[in-house]
């Protein structure tokens, strides 16, 4: 099948939903380690999000994933804001022109944003970030994209990868963000980051799937 | 006028911060805050876009400055420049100084006039003085000591060397401070969150207190475990290039200039008679400067051509004409001594005037006076001699001048113009001299005689480094030249990856001589022999017995090894006097390669039958240039077909089914290699004339030589793509272009997948090493890693940084 913009709508809004219930599970994970702000700032963005394309959607995917952008940058406070802010802004552009997204589009669109995160935070994999999650689900879903699966079985594998890479953050040392700070008693905890990251991709194999 | 904003995670903050620094500018910088959020609620954060409209309202071309508290401060003015666009990016600087000192160091200096550049140095080493004032008086608990020391490593001081940092400064019997927190904290030194070219003070007091400091000095000044290289901060003292020739040399610098012309007196004819001889002259060095203006305009730049073009209107100078009858007339002298001391006077008074760009014109008018001189007295261009080895400097070098040079005598080069793929650059880096090319015109201006270092991995040249810089750069050319001798004794192994994966390391050659130091360097075979060789320098084409006669010569001192033979690639800038190619607007775009071949069948059917009947004997393989369309190959196998039958008929021994390869050099070929593939029997990659025509810039040509990286997003996925569609079609893919021999990308193609690589003789050995010291799975990440970037720069980056895990390889 293929992603339009009336589908776009539909994970943005299930992630307003899905940050809303896992608010708290994502703060007390950054109490942890953290400033403890990550699920109520995923919370308020995303609200922001929903309201913002409620007043005005866009009728196109590239302008919709524009605009939650620029409300993530304005909204979000934290780090998250503008890693959040350019992972859309870049998804935005890998989708100019487009009305309809096939799977090659889904891919080249996380492709183009989990590369913004990268180069915006200048982490690398094993740092104890987002990316621990985003970098295993980009192999997976290029993977998969290889093989010809259908856009349910490579956001699928996506998801599952991203769901792995967040749980392989649990014994890792963070270096990069606050966390960092903690050195060795960032140990044991699993990243936050990784793991709003991992919402995001399961949302999407979620809400794509048919 | 420099405009300044200021960002902080509170409002408040960000506009006394700029109260501050507006008190101190007295109205001569634009400052503007970006504080806090847009949200009432939770006011405490960054916003991007109030960034973007802070830098925007103080914007000008001279430059802003942007200064940032925490964390995402720091995150939310780099998607601010995102915002603002490259074209006006360039002219922000993201400043790591703190905030407030930073603020009114930077306030102060950008109103006295200083540059972006330098108020954001000074507003990075802000806290310096304070630091200094606040420091804990010297206790009666030993000696102290203390040092400032600059972060070269790029990602800051992150957990890795902090650690290292940390068990370092336990090690002495002394109370070690970094920026006042304690050296022997992780936590503490973490939270400094150094960054590169942060300044850090280390102090240190206790028995061992001197040990102690310069033990931390030198460990964070060779990058902390992380960078091989010492850099040292950018000053008047040091240039920075272009990376061209990997090594390290310190020595004295010498000036290339043309070889002096030695007159010998002789008898004097009648006035008449010389000013004859030295119109001659003239007009023949004339041609020579015509020709050398067209070469260079086309290969190398307008702008640069432009001296050859000055130096053209030299000659025709009426006043030096005049000058120079009125010395044969009135002083009664030969030509040579004529024209010796009017030119001598015209380039003394241009080497006299304050202005530096006219001084350097004498430098030209004395290149070109040499010229006529030569032609004067007969004399050829004198081989460059040198009495001791030295660091040699020049604008740019041409392939024979390199080749003329004793490599024992050149220690190192230094070029104002080139690039890292330039042949003389190449051939320099097969002689295994370092050089740092595109050094610019500043180089000129340093005097003979006077010591510098030149560093062809990092493209950096100290001038007069001082003994500290010394004796590190002495300990680095120490370690290069080990490697190089540790490489030659790897050289009789066969290259394989640590976890043991057989690799191919062959060589490029073009003739028998190079054949036999292929041998003696450790290739595995010949993955190109350039047929050129035979075909240049002669009115007619070799014949069939001739050729013949080299491929085998060559084959046979390969002892069995394998020997792929590229049939004649002319065209582009190659020409030959028999093969007619006329007037090209775009030789390199023309008939080359192949395209000549399929329309000159007289000379591409003796060249089969040569390397056909060279095969009958000896493993060798037939290499097609510049394929483009799968038509090519179809053409070219239906001839070699033919070439066949005929040598059947006429009873020869030859190859059977040679197998035919194609270089993979255009981008067409790229986007059609799976259809290639199942008609070739194996890929070579012309990583150079790929890399042109990918990027479309000629890397002659200085201006747009950088774009011409083969760390170019784009180059490396159509590598990848190559190496991909002849592993579809189960085909071997080679890599025979200077990207195959630059250890920094070795584990990026290993990583891809490529099984063969093949570079010039000399640098196997080096090649051999960089392969064994990576598994496959770390040569993967790597690759993973740098295909997911988008600009050479932070493929480089990422290169440079990923280091190979340290354990030696398994010597089975």
């Amino acid at each position: 099948m293929a992603v339009g913009q009336p589908e776009v709508l539909k994970w943005l809004e299930a992630l307003q939903r899905i940050y809303a219930e896992n608010r708290q599970w994502l703060t007390e994970l950054d109490s942890a380690i953290g400033d403890a702000d990550h699920g109520i700032n995923m919370d308020r963005g995303f609200t922001a999000v929903k309201s913002e394309l409620a007043a005005h959607s866009p009728s196109d995917i590239r302008s919709v994933f524009q605009s939650v952008a620029t409300v993530l940058i304005r909204h979000v406070g934290g780090a998250a804001g503008p890693l959040y802010g350019t992972f859309f802004l870049r998804a935005a552009a890998a989708c100019a022109g487009k009305n309809e997204i096939e799977a090659a589009d889904v891919v080249a669109l996380f492709q183009a944003g989990i590369e913004g995160v990268g180069q915006r935070g200048k982490a690398a994999a094993g740092d104890k970030t987002m990316l621990d999650a985003l970098l295993p689900a980009l192999d997976a879903m290029r993977k998969g994209l290889e093989d010809g699966g259908s856009m349910a079985i490579i956001l699928d594998a996506g998801a599952a990868a991203a769901q792995a890479g967040m749980l392989a953050t649990v014994p890792m040392q963070a270096r990069k963000g606050r966390a960092s700070y903690l050195g060795a008693r960032s140990i044991g905890h699993q990243d936050p980051g990784a793991t709003s990251s991992y919402l995001l991709l399961r949302a999407a194999a979620d809400t794509w799937r048919s | 006028m420099i405009g300044m904003v200021v960002v902080s995670h509170s409002a408040k903050l960000a506009e006394g911060v700029c109260d501050l620094a507006r008190q101190v500018a007295q109205g001569k910088v634009r400052i503007a805050a970006a504080g806090g959020t847009a949200d009432p609620e939770n006011p405490i954060g960054t916003d991007a876009f109030q960034v973007l409209q802070a830098i925007e309202s103080v914007y000008s071309e001279d430059g802003v400055l942007v200064l940032m508290d925490l964390g995402s401060a720091v995150l939310s003015a780099e998607t601010a420049l995102e915002l603002l666009g490259e074209e006006r990016s360039s002219h922000v600087q993201l400043c790591a100084g703190p905030l407030v000192e930073g603020a009114a160091a930077a306030a102060s200096l950008a109103a006295a006039g200083a540059s972006l550049a330098e108020i954001s140095l000074e507003a990075q080493n802000a806290l310096a003085g304070k630091v200094a004032s606040q420091l804990p008086r010297a206790e009666d608990t030993g000696p102290s000591e203390e040092a400032l020391v600059t972060l070269h490593n790029p990602l800051g001081l992150h957990a890795r060397p902090a650690a290292q940092l940390v068990r370092l400064a336990r090690r002495y019997q002394a109370r070690v401070t970094i920026d006042n927190v304690a050296a022997s904290s992780i936590n503490a030194v973490l939270s400094l969150g150094a960054r590169q070219g942060h300044q850090l003070r280390i102090c240190a007091q206790g028995a061992e207190a001197h040990e102690a400091v310069a033990a931390l000095v030198s460990f964070i000044e060779s990058g902390c475990g992380e960078l091989a290289p010492p850099l040292v901060a950018p000053s008047q003292h040091q240039a920075g290039g272009i990376p061209a020739s990997a090594g390290v040399a310190i020595g004295p610098l010498v000036k290339l200039r043309p070889a002096a012309v030695e007159t010998v007196s002789r008898a004097i004819g009648n006035p008449e008679a010389e000013r004859q001889r030295l119109m001659a002259a003239v007009n023949g060095a004339q041609e020579e400067t015509r020709a050398l203006y067209e070469w260079s305009k086309t290969h190398i730049g307008a702008d640069e051509a432009g001296i050859f073009d000055a130096q053209s209107l030299f000659l025709e100078d009426p006043e030096l004409a005049a000058g120079v009858s009125r010395r044969l007339v009135e002083d009664r002298v030969g030509a040579e001594s004529a024209w010796q001391t009017e030119t001598t006077r015209f380039a003394d008074r241009l080497a006299a005037l304050e202005d530096p760009y006219l001084r350097a014109r004498a430098a030209d008018v004395a290149d070109v006076a040499a010229r006529v001189l030569r032609r004067l007295t007969g004399q050829a261009s004198a081989a460059r001699v040198l009495r001791e080895p030295a660091i040699l400097s020049a604008h740019d070098l041409t392939p024979s001048e390199v080749k003329d040079f004793d490599p024992t005598m050149i220690l190192g080069l230094c070029l104002e113009a080139g690039s890292a793929s330039a042949h003389s650059v190449i051939l320099a880096r097969a002689m295994g001299i370092p050089v740092v090319a595109g050094l610019g015109p500043g180089i000129s201006a340093v005097a003979d005689g006077t010591i510098v270092a030149v560093d062809g991995e990092q493209g950096t040249v100290w001038i007069s480094p001082d003994a500290r810089q010394v004796e590190a750069l002495e300990g680095r050319r120490r370690d290069w030249l080990a490697a190089r001798r540790a490489a030659e004794l790897e050289r009789s192994r066969p290259a394989a990856t640590r976890d043991d994966r057989r690799i191919r390391v062959l060589a490029n050659i073009s003739g028998v001589a190079e054949a036999v130091e292929a041998v003696a360097c450790g290739a595995e075979g010949v993955g190109v022999l350039r047929t050129e060789f035979l075909f240049l320098g002669r009115a007619a084409a070799p014949g069939e017995e001739e050729q013949l006669a080299a491929y085998r010569a060559i084959a046979e001192s390969l002892g069995g090894r394998p020997l792929t033979i590229r049939a004649l690639d002319v065209g582009g800038d190659k020409r030959l006097p028999y093969v007619e190619i006329g007037e090209e607007a775009n030789p390199f775009l023309g008939w080359r390669g192949i395209r000549v071949l399929l329309s000159r069948r007289d000379l591409f059917r003796t060249q089969l039958r040569a390397i056909l009947r060279a095969g009958a004997a000896q493993p060798v393989e037939l290499l097609l240039p510049m394929i483009a369309a799968v038509d090519e190959l179809r053409e070219t196998k239906a001839m070699v077909g033919e070439t066949e039958a005929e040598l059947e008929r006429e009873g020869l021994p030859f190859k059977k089914n040679i197998r035919i390869g194609v270089m993979i050099e255009v981008p067409a070929a790229v986007a059609v290699a799976d259809q290639l593939a199942h008609e070739a029997s194996f890929f070579s990659i012309g990583s150079n004339d790929l890399i042109q025509y990918a990027m479309a810039a000629d890397r002659t040509n200085s201006r747009v030589a950088p774009m011409a990286d083969p760390f170019q997003p784009a180059v490396l996925r159509m590598i990848r793509q190559t190496i991909e569609a002849g592993r579809g079609a189960g085909i071997g893919v080679a890599l025979c272009g200077e990207l195959a021999a630059d250890p920094v990308a070795t584990p990026l193609l290993l990583g891809l997948g490529l099984e063969e690589f093949s570079v010039s003789a000399p640098l196997i050995p080096e090649l051999k090493r960089a392969i064994s010291s990576w598994s496959v799975p770390e040569a993967e990440s790597v690759s993973r890693e740098a295909l997911a970037m988008d600009s050479c720069q932070s493929v480089r980056r990422l290169l440079l940084l990923r280091r190979p895990s340290p354990e030696p390889r398994r010597q089975p």
